[in-house]
């Protein structure tokens, strides 16, 4: 009886690897069928600008962008530090305050509430940045011309709050299960040695979910720069290097939504304009990159 | 014999749950008293009184009187300077996620302690601890790379880095081989020259083994306080007798 027993227990421990192999196959093929999209995003981004790269009238350093003047003129450098102004103004305000309203979310604020909290949160992220951009536009510009005393409320910083705005949910939410994944123990540990609910915070809770922080930094950043709707309709729209956050500016993004229509396919301004998108692309791959370097590492220094 | 921890009518409940259920008894100072008993027997909650860190649970309804020397637990103000005398080391060894020295100083540091103090405290700690020995040349690589033990043993000197009067113990060699676990009983036997200690443990053997008196408790209730010896040989209580021969638990 009992060989019997085994000898079926057996067979039954061989079906086991066909089932396994078509699953690890499956995954495979899913794998392979990521690095194979991004792979043709940037064949055709590439294809698509054609040879503007190599030409004089696309430029990196550029510091003007007439599309339609005699020859054009495609300075990147203007639309770059328009985004790079809106990025790192929305930036600098979402992910303090987002980290910071994790923290209250997540450690000092009553269970109870905690979850109503957190679902209103991410309902924030649930709205269409074209009405997050309406609402720029018609309530938060006038004020901020009015307060600022400016010709225009339409301005890089008007943009960057409003995408702060949209990117506090994501790190938000993200910081907070960073948060809830550091063990009551550490927490228990830290609190029995006579810390303050501060310095727990600080000295033990912080540091134990920086990796999780920082991912949540980078793709809230991630987002703003991505976002055009909302900036398109923001920023004031001014292809100029702005002199402070308070003049308009306008994105890649934008320039690229806005205008495209405007090509012929396969035309010089058409070109350029998928030139733009091969920045972008260069852009958000090299802050990913850099983003998961930097939490592997720190995974690895602590485990 | 001076009186560590005086305890009177102490009772404890989470919710509708009662966990300890009129306690009374005394600790004296300088002893090492071992708390028996299976779980659910309040020994934990009890531990969790002593430090305040009950204060961690929401619904949680506490009577009854603690006194500490002069110190009224349950009432006093500030909670930060009773769990600096009173450490607390836990089950499952809560190594901080930062290096061996930093470890042992963060407590003192909180405490607002000197930095030239820290040097002398961090060696002190750790050789009163047993871990000096096998941690001196390596004491900035990360604490989470000592073993099981070592970093129990860790916790037992950090705790001890803030000069704690009292040292409560929750199972502390629950999750350790044998080895370590005698290393800390041995621990265990030098420190109770400078501190009273509170042994919670799941294994009747052990507090037989390091514990002047111990206290049997079940569902709640101090079912018996003696003399280690006299519990394990003689036991007052049919229960008592009945649990440490091993018929429940």
């Amino acid at each position: 009886m009992k060989n019997i027993k085994l000898k079926k227990h057996k067979t039954e421990t061989f079906k086991q690897p066909l089932s396994e192999k078509i699953t690890e196959a499956c995954l495979r093929f899913a794998a392979w069928l990521c690095i194979f999209f991004i792979a043709c995003i940037l064949y055709f981004l590439v294809k698509e600008s054609g040879g503007v790269f190599f030409s004089d009238i696309f430029t990196i350093t550029g510091k003007f962008w007439r599309p339609i003047s005699e020859p054009p003129d495609f300075g990147v450098w203007v639309l770059l530090a328009g985004s790079l102004a809106v990025t790192l103004t929305a930036s600098l305000i979402a992910v303090p305050l987002g980290i910071c309203a994790a923290i209250f979310i997540g450690e000092l604020l009553p269970q109870k509430f905690r979850e109503f909290l957190k679902v209103i949160v991410e309902f924030l992220a649930a709205i269409p940045s074209v009405v997050i951009g309406f609402l720029g536009m018609i309530i938060l510009a006038p004020y901020i011309k009015e307060a600022f005393d400016l010709k225009t409320g339409l301005t890089a910083f008007s943009a960057a709050l409003m995408l702060a705005w949209m990117a506090m949910p994501t790190i938000v939410s993200l910081t907070e299960d960073a948060l809830r994944s550091v063990p009551d123990t550490l927490r228990d540990g830290a609190l029995a040695l006579g810390a303050t609910k501060w310095q727990m915070i600080t000295r033990v809770l912080l540091p134990t979910a920086k990796p999780g922080i920082l991912a949540a930094a980078m793709l809230g950043v991630g987002r703003v720069i991505g976002e055009t709707m909302a900036v398109l309709m923001i920023s004031g729209n001014s292809a100029r290097i702005p002199s402070s956050i308070m003049e308009p500016v306008r994105t890649l993004t934008a320039t690229i939504a806005a205008e495209m229509g405007e090509t012929v396919k396969g035309d010089e301004h058409y070109q350029a304009l998928f030139g733009l998108g091969v920045v972008l692309f260069i852009i958000t791959l090299l802050i990913n990159t850099a983003a998961d370097r930097f939490i592997n590492k720190k995974y690895t220094e602590e485990s | 014999m001076v009186k560590e921890i005086i305890i009177k009518s102490l009772s404890v409940s989470y919710g509708n749950k009662q966990a300890i259920r009129n306690l009374s008894l005394s600790v004296e100072k300088n002893e090492i008293l071992g708390i028996i008993g299976p779980t659910t027997s309040g020994k934990t909650t009890l531990l969790t009184v002593l430090n305040r860190m009950i204060d961690t649970i929401p619904s949680v309804a506490i009577s009854g009187n603690v006194s500490m020397g002069d110190i009224d637990v349950l009432t006093t103000p500030n909670i930060h300077s009773l769990r600096r005398s009173v450490g607390m080391i836990f089950a499952l060894p809560v190594a901080l996620p930062m290096t061996i020295r930093e470890n042992v100083e963060y407590g003192p540091k909180m405490a607002g302690e000197a930095k030239g103090e820290l040097e002398t405290r961090v060696k002190e700690s750790l050789v009163q601890a047993g871990l000096w020995d096998e941690v001196h040349d390596r004491l900035d690589t990360p604490a989470l790379k000592l073993s099981g033990g070592q970093q129990q043993r860790l916790c037992i000197a950090r705790a001890l880095a803030l000069k704690p009067k009292v040292l409560l113990l929750d199972e502390p060699c629950s999750g350790l081989d044998p080895i370590s676990t005698s290393r800390i009983e041995d621990t265990l036997s030098q420190l109770k020259n400078d501190m009273t200690i509170i042994l919670v443990t799941n294994n009747p053997h052990q507090a037989a083994r390091v514990a002047h008196r111990t206290a049997f408790m079940l569902k709640g209730e101090l079912i018996e306080l003696a003399d280690t010896d006299t519990l394990f040989t003689n036991p007052a209580d049919n229960r008592t007798k009945e649990y440490i021969e091993g018929k429940f638990g």
